[in-house]
């Protein structure tokens, strides 16, 4: 489980991989030779430290200078712009400050302020992205220089609410906000994340259209209320649409419950059927989003889960089944205490027409508040259903919502699941 | 007319023979020329004086001594006539005179277990089974709370309650030794059997009281009730009822015992605090076990959704306060030691 989770926080950010060694190739008949000159290697480095925080690749977006990378590749310095520098360094080896103007923490974007105008800059390709189409992801990952990476494109990642390109080659760490070109050498995404071996992942190019098109210059006052805008307007209607679509329904075992409610769900089933000396059945179930938003190192958000448990005692009498089946839940995203704070909870017995004699229903709502996201909640919501042989238990974990939507989720979660 | 001295100094306890007639008298002192040579800083070398007065009746007389003599637990002023079980109490050190002719009582017959629970007299021997009782608590919590019902985790349960009853009888030695001055091993655990009782029952008065007034300020009351208790108990038994320790070393036990509970009341928050922030996982600490006597009516959802609301304007209070209301506030910021570094 915890397992799991790691692997989607290191799939969320470059930064976070481990570096792999690889073989440049560059077989293709396309002419990139101008193309290198035009990727700068960011990094975010700490001017009393004196050391990188970390690095990534940009690229010239406009005429006017404007440069283009992700948001997670200088989030250091949004969490905290007094103690960073945004810097660049240019194939040349000439060395820079950059000005951060805007950012899109959904599509994982942000826009810099490059000192001079410069002619020579990205092109975005106004072409729909087809299947098997190739691509050519650029980067400077380290100290090594640029390089490419070429690959086959393959739509649009399926389990994703947010579109995603799918991107067969090896992206790797520092190649993060290097452009990815299609045979003409117009931009058709910004390289993102890896999922291991030849699994990338790229932002489409109309998100890099639009945030240019915005045209703003943000105050890094405003940072941590602009993050949290974008989160809310992200949400809207991404939970919305959610309440108001019917939950397809699915069998778990004796219960009409729910699983893939949505395209961006993944569930996955668990029994401990195979075990011999099991003294409990247990059937469980797990379903969650693929959409994380990288906020910073310590910080993600986001994410929703629920999962499904039932347990029957084998071996067990009443008493030493009860004392077995111990709650625990956990929040899905990962918040240090300097982000938020500590969860509140309200436990109550709640009655319905299902509640049979000498079991209960018990209802948990647990919310903890961001800090400076203001009007953003994480929460937890725990249902348990304990009869004599048997314990079920619902459980759903909501990330960076506002108050109305976390109680109207809720609520639609317990009544589908009671 | 012959006559035996029991000296006891801290617990150790020694026989000297000695004797007085009319024109004899018998010197208690630290002086190697007294009758009852005492080896203690607080007695002068001749401190005291035991005589037959004409009346051959037995006397005592205090010889101006620095620190002063005490018969019976009463001043000595000058001189007086001893009563048949008199006990001297000179410096640290006391004395009981026994006639001779006196009965002994029958031998005690040695009860098993007696060897280990002997060792408790000690005061080291004290401190180590604290130590070794409360890590056996500790331990006990930690296989006591499964995740899962699997069969490790079920066996470690049971594992946890071994540990936790070899904890509680770990402690009903030092209690029934210091509290009863017991050393027969089947009452020690009918002690220890009554102890359980009663902190089960307690538990239960606890979970039965928190299950109906779900207040926050009741758990914080609740909470605050047994700590005095436990610290009072604590304090209590160790500081006025044990035997054999000197006062210090009484202090010593009894600030150990009663501070465990309040450092635990310290450090708790702390590790909750920790516990929740560094991997986000949070602990739906409730038992499974059906409510016995619930007398909260159970409530519908919309009423839950209708209190849960309130919690969203309580953290909005407690983020734009920024330091945190009431309970809370002493437990805002937890992790300022790692922050520090």
């Amino acid at each position: 489980m915890l397992c799991k989770r790691f692997s989607a926080l290191i799939a969320s950010s470059l930064l976070l991989c481990a570096l792999q060694l690889f073989a440049s190739t560059n077989d293709s008949d396309v002419d990139f030779s101008d193309d290198y000159e035009r990727i700068v290697q960011i990094r975010v480095v700490s001017p009393d430290a004196g050391g990188k925080s970390s690095i990534g690749s940009g690229f010239l977006a406009t005429a006017s200078g404007l440069l283009v990378t992700n948001y997670h590749v200088i989030s250091a310095y949004v969490n905290a712009p007094d103690e960073y520098e945004i810097k660049y360094m240019t194939h040349g080896g000439e060395l820079g400050t950059l000005e951060l103007l805007d950012f899109d923490v959904i599509s994982d974007l942000a826009v810099l302020q490059y000192p001079e105008p410069e002619d020579n800059y990205f092109r975005i390709s106004d072409k729909p992205l087809e299947k098997g189409e190739v691509a050519y992801a650029l980067g400077n990952p380290g100290d090594w220089g640029v390089i490419m990476v070429p690959g086959p494109t393959n739509g649009f990642v399926e389990h994703s609410y947010e579109d995603r390109v799918l991107f067969s080659g090896s992206l790797n760490a520092g190649m993060s906000g290097g452009p990815s070109l299609n045979s003409a050498g117009e931009l058709i995404g910004v390289n993102v994340a890896t999922a291991g071996s030849q699994l990338s992942f790229l932002v489409p190019s109309n998100k890099v259209r639009d945030l240019l098109a915005r045209d703003r210059q943000l105050q890094s006052d405003d940072y941590p209320s602009e993050i949290a805008d974008q989160i809310k307007q992200w949400q809207r209607p991404r939970i919305e649409e959610l309440i108001n679509t019917g939950w397809a329904q699915e069998d778990f075992t004796d219960r009409q419950l729910f699983g893939e409610i949505r395209k961006d769900f993944q569930c996955w089933g668990d029994t401990n059927e195979s075990d011999d000396e099991r003294v409990v059945a247990r059937v469980a179930k797990t379903c969650k989003t693929g959409d994380d938003v990288y906020l910073g190192h310590d910080l993600d958000a986001g994410q929703i889960k629920f999962s499904f448990s039932d347990l029957k005692p084998i071996k067990l009498n009443r008493s030493q089944f009860a004392r077995s089946a111990r709650s625990y839940m956990s929040a899905s995203n990962s918040s240090a205490y300097k982000h938020s704070t500590n969860y509140r909870c309200q436990r109550d017995f709640i009655q319905t027409g299902k509640t049979t004699e000498g079991g209960y229903q018990r209802i948990t709502t647990c919310v903890r508040a961001y800090k400076t996201l203001p009007g953003l909640y994480d929460s937890l919501l725990l249902v348990q259903e304990h009869a004599d042989e048997q314990v079920f238990e619902a459980f759903l974990a909501l990330s960076a919502l506002e108050p109305d939507q976390i109680q109207a989720m809720n609520k639609h979660f317990v009544e589908r699941s009671l | 007319m012959n006559l035996v001295a029991v000296v006891n100094q801290r617990g150790q306890k020694q026989v000297q023979k000695f004797s007085v007639a009319p024109h004899q008298s018998a010197i208690v002192g630290r002086g190697w020329s007294s009758d009852i040579v005492i080896d203690d800083p607080y007695v002068d070398s001749a401190h005291a004086r035991i005589y037959l007065d004409e009346q051959k009746r037995l006397c005592i007389e205090d010889l101006a001594s620095q620190n002063g003599t005490r018969v019976n637990g009463k001043r000595l002023g000058n001189k007086i006539m001893l009563p048949t079980d008199a006990t001297l109490k000179i410096g640290d050190t006391s004395i009981e005179l026994v006639d001779t002719e006196s009965r002994v009582p029958p031998p005690l017959k040695r009860s098993p277990g007696h060897k280990l629970l002997r060792k408790l007299n000690s005061f080291s021997g004290a401190s180590f089974t604290t130590v070794a009782a409360c890590l056996a608590m500790l331990l006990s919590l930690y296989f006591l709370t499964p995740q899962q019902a699997t069969g490790e985790n079920i066996a470690s349960a049971y594992i946890g309650l071994g540990v936790s009853i070899f904890g509680w009888s770990l402690l009903a030695g030092i209690l029934g030794k210091l509290f009863r001055g017991e050393t027969n091993f089947v009452s020690h655990w009918a002690f220890l059997c009554g102890l359980f009782a009663i902190a089960t029952l307690f538990s239960y008065g606890v979970d039965i009281v928190s299950f109906n007034l779900n207040s926050e300020h009741i758990g914080a009351i609740i909470e605050t009730g047994v700590f005095i208790a436990l610290i009072a108990i604590f304090a209590y038994v160790t500081f006025t009822l044990s035997t054999n320790l000197s006062a210090g070393k009484k202090a010593a036990i009894s600030g150990v015992l009663a501070s465990l509970p309040v450092a635990y009341m310290l450090i708790s928050p702390l590790l909750q605090e920790e516990h929740h922030n560094w991997s986000g996982w949070v602990n739906v600490h409730q038992s499974s076990q059906p409510p016995a006597l619930l007398f909260r009516a159970p409530t519908t959802l919309d009423a839950h959704l209708q209190v849960t609301a309130t919690l969203f304007t309580e953290l909005e209070e407690e983020v734009s306060n920024g330091s945190g209301s009431g309970e809370y506030g002493n437990t805002d910021k937890p992790l300022q030691v790692s922050d520090a570094e």
